[in-house]
């Protein structure tokens, strides 16, 4: 018994504002919380997820089905959101991007996984030695590229590469094992 | 000069928007000279998918889907009211960071949408008699419908968890008949929410209940309700 995605978009397409509510119903939890642990900042990430979903409300044919489920892609675009809503926001004060927390986090701490309560995604991070877990949090979560998280960590570029794609490879055994 | 293990090694990267532009540019040019790094991408692209889902989900601010369908009738003003096919019951998994307040929040922005309409339509509550051990724990249930909308929600309070295996079910009765109007679990406060289409709920029925019932339903009830509505 589950959602229907293709008839609530196709219903969207006829501006069917019920069936936005029931993706929202269906997913607001969901989008609100990506862009939310990539912002740390409720107002920020309320202007992200609802843009996700403006997204959505204005090109229901932008997903498609071959490349993938509507969750997972619905997610990376509230992903991609927020990321550019942090770097707009960067831009905004003049700061530099490394300091997202301190521009726009209305939380205390200042570590992606030590904000976390428990759950899955921490659980998962956890498993990766610091270095790696860092450098998939700058890329995964802040939109940093090789060059730009390199920058950022005074580190080798090569140094970088090797960590990322050692620490998103343990990931991928790790989720696959689940 | 590329070759496909250096390609390979940077599928990771790739996949999660992490390589620099000339990067990008290798590999989606080397997609297409060696076939044979498709595989290696969809268990990259799988494990994207997968590791977007893990994030938690949160509970959006009261207003934000107020805002939203504001923003969307400024974009798109809704059309007129047409009928259209009763699309299938459905079931909402409920994260477990959704409160009460949540659930509340969506009966009152329900409203506010309903009321963003030229015309005030009516709606209409149902409230839930819950059975004596429902009663005791503060067990609430009601379904929220609107004469314009075509959807109903169901908002469930203080509903016991349940194991992994099972989600509460809800049933109508109507013409001699039982049908299941969908699944649903509970977050840790015990709030829970279904959505499903308010044809089901206009139309005259005798009573509607709910069941513990194993995740992905059953086909007839197999528990004692724990909460029914009786039509008088």
């Amino acid at each position: 018994m589950m959602t229907d995605i293709p008839s609530l978009l196709q219903r969207m397409t006829h501006g069917d504002e019920s069936a936005l509510t029931a993706l929202f119903a269906e997913y607001g939890s969901k989008v609100y919380g990506m862009a939310y642990t990539v912002l740390k900042n409720t107002h920020l990430a309320q202007e992200a997820a609802q843009d996700t979903f403006m997204q959505l409300w204005k090109n229901p044919a932008a997903w498609n089905p071959t490349k993938g489920q509507f969750s997972s892609w619905l997610l990376t675009v509230a992903r991609y959101t927020a990321i550019d809503q942090l770097r707009r926001e960067v831009r905004r004060t003049g700061q530099d991007v490394e300091l997202r927390d301190e521009i726009v986090s209305d939380e205390d701490d200042d570590s992606l996984i030590q904000g976390m309560e428990s759950n899955h995604l921490k659980t998962l991070l956890h498993h990766l030695p610091d270095e790696q877990r860092r450098v998939i949090e700058l890329a995964y979560f802040q939109g940093m590229k090789h060059s730009e998280i390199a920058d950022f960590l005074h580190s080798p570029l090569g140094t970088v590469k090797t960590r990322l794609r050692l620490g998103l490879q343990k990931l991928k055994d790790l989720l696959n094992n689940q | 000069m590329r070759d496909s293990e250096h390609l390979r090694e940077l599928i990771p990267a790739y996949v999660i928007g992490a390589t620099d532009a000339d990067e990008t540019r290798l590999i989606e040019a080397g997609l297409v000279d060696y076939p044979e790094l498709a595989e290696e991408l969809r268990e990259y692209q799988r494990m994207n998918d997968a590791l977007a889902e893990s994030v938690p989900a949160m509970m959006p601010p009261p207003e934000m889907l107020g805002n939203l369908l504001a923003a969307a009738r400024e974009v798109r003003p809704a059309p007129a009211i047409k009928v259209l096919p009763r699309p299938a019951p459905r079931r909402v998994s409920v994260s477990w960071r959704w409160v009460a307040a949540s659930l509340t929040l969506f009966l009152v922005l329900s409203n506010a949408f309903w009321l963003y309409r030229a015309s005030v339509p009516t709606v209409r509550e149902i409230v839930f008699q819950g059975n004596p051990e429902a009663e005791l724990i503060g067990l609430r249930c009601r379904i929220i419908v609107s004469s314009s909308s075509e959807s109903a929600i169901m908002i469930a309070e203080n509903f016991p968890s349940l194991d992994a295996g099972q989600a509460y079910q809800v049933w109508m009765r109507r013409d001699g008949g039982i049908v299941s109007l969908g699944v649903f679990r509970v977050n840790a406060q015990g709030d829970g929410l279904l959505s499903f289409t308010a044809d089901a709920i206009n139309q005259p029925f005798d009573s509607i209940g709910i069941t513990i019932e194993p995740l992905d339903g059953s086909p007839q009830p197999t528990t004692p309700s724990v909460v029914r509505w009786k039509s008088l």
